[in-house]
């Protein structure tokens, strides 16, 4: 801790030396995709949602998988980087300031994914003028925004820290109310779906703890992959123990996921019944690809992080790379799953080209495969937002003074 | 208390549509938007108006209108964000202000009757360069979440709602839950009902004769 | 002139798909809807801005006759509800279609203006360009001159009769309007009238019995229904058809009734039914000659009855068939009957069926009285031998009633389970229900086949033998139309009867063609005036319409609302207005009343209503007589048919308390048709035995009358298992009404196909399955008469073997061909009536381009 303070004492950071034209090209590419992103957005919004290929019945798509998979990453970050602070670990304090910074720029991506998916972008400031405090999603409005602001917080507590201007139990204690926040930040996105009744895939008490564990594993994965990647860039220095030491939280991280669908699938299926459905529609249904790359991905990301022959560099980004994609793949089961199985699927209904993405083949050939697929302005957009947050990390590496003084 | 409610007999529902197209008419409705949708009981293997089962012994076939239930439990209201949607204290009927809808389709998500709320994807579009129906019938906005509205611009002026000024079949049924002498609960005091989903604890307003 | 605005080469599929989707896509095709708008709403700003309401009537001809209440608000028809002020609330009705007016009104595909097909002219009507060619708008005065300038040219070098008239109830069917108008028009200057043959099939099977020719007066009032305690729906399902009427029956239902659905398809009616009889397609007469079999030998016939209502102790001639009368020992010898017994126009059916004979007629008939042993009068003996054969003058004379038991005893139970695919024991049950579970009702649809005569005849039979008829909750047949207290003769026979004949039937239409010889004469025909009809959307073997028949009339004139595929073949299209768009009086006999239909909104565009056209054309026409009727005003017209002192007196109706009122009941609730049991056939009584049976219209074809005398089964044409055609094409093919269409009508209104948005083949999976056809595939349905594509649809409920088609598609909404093309227009010589059903279709998966 003594050298943080020092080494901060000379203020001018180094971080503006990081990158030169390469930082600065992707600078200028970032930009330009967020503006094309913003282009496309405007189409969205003049044209109409019509454009996307969400529907009555399947009402929510790419986006809200978007943001619960950011606010996952997001808070999986934070954690990460804050658990060492909060419980005093060594070894992890050059990565915690990018871990952070990156975690804010998911934020900001999650919460850019809920504003692109609103009718109303217009009418945002009517969620603080007649907040109904008893809806989910505003409780996660509010607790993403003080998340935000905890996680800047957090940020400038540990750039001070190292100027010497707040103390280490201070940051201490900033950096646990952050990891708490970044719990429940996730835990509310999880009420979210699992508080609906609508929904029997969704209806679970283990949405929350689960979402919690799935953050950990993305946010491990996103670290790793950035840390080595930065490593590799020269712009951090990191001892290979501490990525190992990362790799076995993230092997462990990924069994406790695995463990939790398990636990999910057996009750929901034991019963048979409804919940036999979900495990179907899972296992050898429209999500079976979705669900087979998770579970199969994981157990690979495990056996890396856990067998030390295979724990090389690449490997280990591997193996991170296939945790993330095997979350991503699960909130994309999770959302469409949720819409997957329609309640009223017992009767046939005459379909419009408003009630359900597919509608032309009547609804068996609405829910033949998945019943949702984004549209390509859903998927450009998409790309638009993650161009933003791109955007925002770059200019963070650039700008601000991330880069860890000398452990 | 009013608590306004619908019985619907599905001994003597024929799928007419009339109720539906009352709705689509009254209400202004935007192409392709249908409030009132008239389902095809055939166990779902069949498409709309098609008969499921086996012939000739085993078949599966009526009709069941659908509309929002304006629930007593409704998941909808708990979940919107701004109060958007919201229950009317004095009738029970659930009731969506388009101003204040966000159009974050939480509401939509959270309804277990999947498909009775719809989103305007676009800026209305109509058969017609005029408005029809009611003369007090909401305007009709774009990326907004709608619904069935019990007709409430009609039962504010008692009036009842468009689906209900003649049942074809003799079907529908329409009063005051609350009122045990009302028709509609006479009928659930001498017939045998349903509700739709009972198990998903939403308390529906509208039942269905067996 | 300005730019028309109707698409050259009709409707094309992917406009259909398109007007569900966006009116802009509609508007783009055929440039008509907004602008059309446009121009209404330009007139209707000058106009107030409060709201009306205006009583109308749905003038649609699904024999609802829903009279509604339409909203205007601006000049515009924003609203539309039921009428719940009437008469009798318990007729308080209206359908999905009914709402939909508002959208046909302002349709897309509405004619707006008079036009003209470009290269047509008298001299040179270049047909080959039908259905290619341009549209050129012409003015009123232009129009009208343009089609009688060409009605006195045919006249004048090819005979009045060479125009031909073909009127249908598109444009409503009315007292006052539509229908009548179309009739008055060729009836007041003498051309030819078509005969559509749709629907009279079991009509004149049923009309032979009761006397009632081949009209449609035949049931009781709907009402009467709920106190049926049988009630037989055979071959129909009211539900989409007549969505209206089924509560009737439901509340027989309630009340305890049997409520039997005779169908080979699961239906709605099916569903709701007490019970469902499957039936093998087209074998329904076996059915009722069956139940006719086991009502004779289980004696549940009424005995009475028949001896005091049937033709029963009527004695039959061994030598000629027909009945003794005691002047066939006169003079002149044995009766002669006429070779065609009845008059070739349905208008005329229902003067025949007032006509009940006297005391004098009934005289001459002979029976046996079984008291004093020798023959007597019908009118004196009072115990006429009910069976027996005589011999009386050398006469060797059976009574009907035993010839009637001998024949029917070869229809077992046994005998039509092997036909019609029900058990033998459920054709016990059904016999014992309709004659013992009384009183009993059959609801009839019309069975689309070419053995409709038998079905017709044989419902008739059963009334006869059991007494279900006359009675409260018994009759038989379709709705009637007989209105006895009005008078439509002066509108529909504007110069009286002497220059009418018999019509030629549209089935017989491409011999007359072909041979240019009708009854032995020569007979060119040189136009074909379709007025609120659709021949080439409505009628059997849609691919012959087009190519052989139309192509051989030099002119062809189309009076309609909707461009119609008629319209799309025609040389001269005038445009009618919508029954919304001018005042006219309702009064088919459907429901009891008489209606007022108000014009709800302005004509849009320049369409007119039909009397107008009318009168538009015989300005230019040198008939004077005619010319004095159309010098009528139309409130003069309609005073004609209302003001009567009849009326007047049963009623208090006259034009001016209907205005005033709107509906006005001219019948009871639950009228009873025949409650005096005194029928119109030459002996007064119910004939079971047909002693003249006949040709519906006289073609000149006799037909075998021996053959006809009682219900003797016979095969569909070509829909029956043994059938020539069945090797190639096996699968029975049907059209159902869907609630979505009436006949060709409703076709485009968007806010129907929303939910029905393109044309589909029902078909059981069970056979698609070994055909390779999963559900939402493309299809073609094929015989040798056509074809058409679409997408299959899987109905479970559809018997195995069959496949069915909606009625009504615009044959643009199909990717190929149209399900008209299959239909079948074989002419059965009797009932010249069209057997839509008769058809048999194979299926295959369709591998071509979808549009």
């Amino acid at each position: 801790m003594s050298e943080n303070i020092q080494a901060a004492s000379s203020p001018k950071a180094p971080a503006a030396k990081f990158g030169g034209t390469g930082l600065t090209v992707a600078i200028v590419a970032a930009a330009v995709v967020t503006v094309i992103g913003l282009v496309l957005w405007g189409i969205q919004l003049s044209g109409g949602m019509i454009q996307t290929n969400m529907r009555n019945m399947d009402s929510w798509g790419l986006y809200i998988t978007m943001f619960m998979f950011f606010v996952g990453l997001s808070a999986g970050g934070l954690i990460i980087s804050s658990i060492p602070k909060a419980f005093g670990m060594k070894g992890f304090g050059g990565i915690s300031k990018v871990a952070v910074w990156t975690s804010i720029c998911c934020t900001c991506l999650a919460i850019g994914y809920v504003v692109v998916d609103l009718g109303g972008p217009f009418r945002v400031w009517e969620l603080f003028v007649y907040s109904n405090l008893g809806s989910p999603l505003m409780w996660d409005i509010i607790v993403l925004f003080v998340y935000l602001i905890l996680s800047i917080v957090y940020l400038w507590a540990q750039v001070r820290h190292e100027a010497g201007r707040v103390s280490a139990t201070a940051l201490r204690v900033v950096s646990f109310i952050a990891l708490v926040c970044a719990v429940l930040v996730h835990s509310v996105t999880a009420w979210i779906f699992s508080l609906q009744q609508a929904h029997d895939m969704w209806h679970t008490a283990l949405m929350a703890p689960w979402f919690v564990s799935s953050a950990l594993v993305c946010g491990t994965g996103l670290v790793l992959v950035v840390v080595i990647a930065l490593r590799a860039a020269g712009y951090l220095k990191l001892e290979q123990a501490n990525i190992v030491k990362m790799a076995k939280m993230l092997g462990a991280f990924v069994c406790v996921d695995l463990y939790f669908f398990a636990c999910d699938l057996l009750t929901e299926g034991f019963p048979g019944g409804e919940g036999a459905n979900v495990v179907a529609m899972l296992t050898s249904g429209p999500l079976a690809p979705f669900f087979w790359i998770e579970v199969i991905g994981c157990i690979i990301a495990a056996v890396i992080c856990f067998v030390p022959s295979l724990r090389k560099t690449p490997a280990l980004v591997v193996a991170a790379l296939l945790a993330i994609v095997g979350i991503f793949c699960k909130r994309f089961q999770i959302l469409d799953g949720g819409f997957q199985i329609n309640n009223l699927a017992d009767y046939g209904m005459a379909l419009t080209p408003t009630s359900v993405t597919n509608w032309t083949d009547g609804m068996a050939g609405a829910y033949a495969g998945l019943v949702y697929t984004p549209s390509m302005l859903e998927l450009g957009i998409t790309v638009g937002v993650l161009g933003l947050g791109a955007l925002l990390l770059l200019l963070g590496l650039k700008f601000l003074p991330l880069k860890p003084v000398e452990d | 208390m009013t608590h306004y409610g619908m019985v619907i007999d599905t001994q003597k529902c024929i799928g007419c549509h009339v109720c539906a197209m009352a709705c689509k008419l009254e209400n202004n409705l935007p192409n392709d938007i249908w409030w009132n949708r008239i389902l095809t009981d055939n166990g779902g293997e069949a498409q709309f108006d098609m008969v499921g089962g086996t012939y000739p012994d085993d078949l599966h076939f009526g009709y069941l209108p659908v509309s929002c239930q304006h629930c007593e439990n409704p998941a909808c209201v708990k979940v919107c964000p701004v109060g958007a949607t919201y229950q009317d204290p004095e009738t029970g009927v659930v009731r969506q202000d388009y101003d204040k809808c966000i159009g974050c389709r939480m509401c939509m998500s959270a309804c277990p009757y999947t498909g009775v709320r719809s989103f305007n994807w676009e800026e209305p579009q109509y058969h017609m360069d005029y408005a029809t129906g009611g003369k007090d019938v909401p305007v009709h906005q774009k990326h907004v979440v709608e619904k069935c509205t019990f007709c409430y611009h009609r039962i504010s002026q008692g009036i009842e709602p468009a689906c209900m000024h003649l049942c074809v079949g003799r079907a529908r049924f329409w009063g005051d839950l609350d009122d045990p002498n009302s028709e509609v609960s006479q009928l659930l005091a001498t017939r045998e009902y349903k509700t739709l989903l009972p198990e998903r604890d939403t308390k529906p307003s509208v039942y269905y004769l067996v | 002139m300005s730019e028309i605005k109707i698409p050259s080469k009709g409707i094309s599929r992917r406009s259909f798909l398109k007007t569900s989707a966006a009116v802009a896509g509609a508007a783009a095709v055929s440039g008509g809807t907004l602008t059309a708008l446009a121009d209404v709403a330009e007139d209707a700003k000058s106009s107030a801005g409060d709201e009306q309401e205006i009583k109308c009537v749905c003038g649609c001809n699904c024999q609802g006759c829903c009279s509604m209440i339409a909203t205007v608000r601006e000049g515009r028809m924003v609203n539309i509800r039921s009428n719940e002020d009437l008469p009798y609330p318990s007729y308080e009705r209206i359908c999905m279609r009914g709402f939909s007016h508002a959208n046909r009104l302002y349709d897309f595909n509405r004619v707006l203006y008079p036009m003209k097909r470009k290269t047509w002219s008298i001299e040179e009507p270049h047909v080959e360009n039908r259905g290619s060619d341009e549209w050129e708008r012409l003015s009123w005065d232009e129009a009208a001159k343009l089609v009688a300038d060409t009605l006195m040219y045919n006249t004048k070098n090819y005979g009045l009769r060479s125009n031909c008239v073909l009127v249908s109830a598109g444009n409503s069917f009315a007292a006052y309007g539509g229908l009548v108008a179309g009739l008055g028009f060729s009836n007041a200057f003498g051309f030819q009238g078509m005969d559509v043959c749709l629907d009279y099939g079991d009509l004149v099977g049923i009309g032979q019995v009761t006397g009632s020719g081949w009209d449609f007066n035949q049931r009781n009032m709907a009402g009467d229904y709920r106190f049926a305690k049988t009630l037989l729906i055979w071959d129909t399902n009211p539900p989409n058809s007549q969505p209206h009427s089924w509560h009737f029956c439901i509340e027989a239902k309630e009340a305890g009734a049997n409520l039997v659905v005779i169908d080979p398809t699961y239906t709605i009616a099916a569903r709701q039914a007490t019970k469902w009889v499957p039936i093998k397609p087209g074998t329904d007469p076996a059915l009722g000659m069956a139940m006719l079999n086991v009502i004779i030998e289980n004696e549940w016939y009424d005995l009475d009855f028949m001896r005091e209502h049937t033709c029963a102790p009527l004695l039959v001639r061994e030598d000629n068939g027909h009945f003794l009368r005691s002047t066939d020992f006169g003079e002149e010898g044995p009766m002669q009957l006429p070779e065609y017994p009845f008059y070739g126009m349905l208008l005329l059916q229902g003067t025949k069926a007032n006509k009940i004979p006297t005391e004098a007629d009934t005289e001459k008939y002979v029976v046996w009285d079984a008291d004093a042993n020798t023959w007597g009068s019908l009118n004196t003996v009072a115990n006429p031998a009910m069976e027996g054969t005589f011999e009386i003058n050398g006469v060797k004379v059976t009574t009907a009633w035993t010839l009637f038991k001998e024949h029917m005893a070869q229809n077992t139970p046994e005998w039509a389970e092997e036909i019609t695919e029900v058990p033998a024991d459920t054709i016990r049950e059904l016999a014992r229900m309709y004659a013992q579970d009384t009183p009993s009702t059959i609801y009839a649809g019309y069975h689309l086949y070419d053995n409709c005569e038998e079905m017709g005849m044989t419902w008739a039979c059963l009334a006869s033998l059991t007494g279900n008829i006359g009675k409260k909750g018994a009759s038989i047949g379709h709705l009637g139309k007989s209105k006895p207290d009005i008078n439509m003769a002066g509108l529909v026979f504007p110069t009286g009867l002497s220059r009418i004949n018999n019509e030629l039937p549209w089935l017989n239409f491409q011999e007359v063609l072909d041979t240019g010889e009708f009854l032995g004469k020569e007979f060119p025909v040189r136009l074909l005036y379709n007025i609120g009809a659709n021949p080439v959307g409505s009628y059997a073997a849609q691919a012959k319409c087009i190519n052989e028949i139309l192509p051989k009339i030099p002119c062809i004139v189309t009076n309609d609302s909707e461009f119609s595929e008629t319209c799309e073949y025609s040389d001269i299209v005038l445009p009618s207005t919508h029954y919304f768009e001018y005042d006219w009086i309702q009064a088919a006999s459907h429901t009891p009343f008489l209606y007022m239909a108000n014009k709800v909104v302005d004509p849009l565009g320049e369409a007119k209503e039909d009397v107008d056209i009318f009168r538009e054309i015989a300005k230019y026409m040198d008939d004077e007589k005619a010319k004095a009727f159309y010098a009528k005003s139309s409130e003069e017209m309609m005073r004609s048919v209302v003001d009567t002192p009849a009326a007047q007196k049963n009623w208090g109706i006259n034009l001016d308390a209907l205005k005033e009122k709107g509906v006005m009941a001219d019948k009871e609730e639950n009228w009873v048709h025949w409650s005096d049991l005194k029928f119109p056939t030459l002996s007064g009584r119910l004939e079971f035995y047909v002693e003249n049976p006949g040709a519906r219209i006289n073609v000149g074809k006799p037909i075998d009358k021996e053959f006809y005398h009682m219900p003797t089964y016979h095969t569909p044409n070509e829909a029956y298992d043994d059938s020539e055609q069945h090797k190639k094409y096996p699968l029975y093919h049907y059209c159902e009404r869907t609630r979505f269409h009436l006949h060709t009508q409703y076709n485009h209104a968007p806010i129907l196909r929303e939910l029905d948005p393109e044309p589909y083949l029902r078909m059981n999976p069970v056979d698609a399955e070994p055909r390779g056809i999963k559900e939402g595939d493309y299809v073609e349905a094929y015989n040798d008469r056509g074809h058409c594509v679409c997408r299959v649809k899987f109905d479970n409920g559809l018997r195995p073997g069959m496949v069915s088609s909606p009625k009504g598609w615009h044959r643009g909404a199909y990717v190929a061909g149209s399900y008209q093309e299959l239909t079948n227009d074989h002419m059965n010589l009797l009932h010249q009536n069209t057997s839509f059903d008769d058809t048999l279709v194979e299926v295959r998966k369709y591998e071509g381009e979808v549009a």
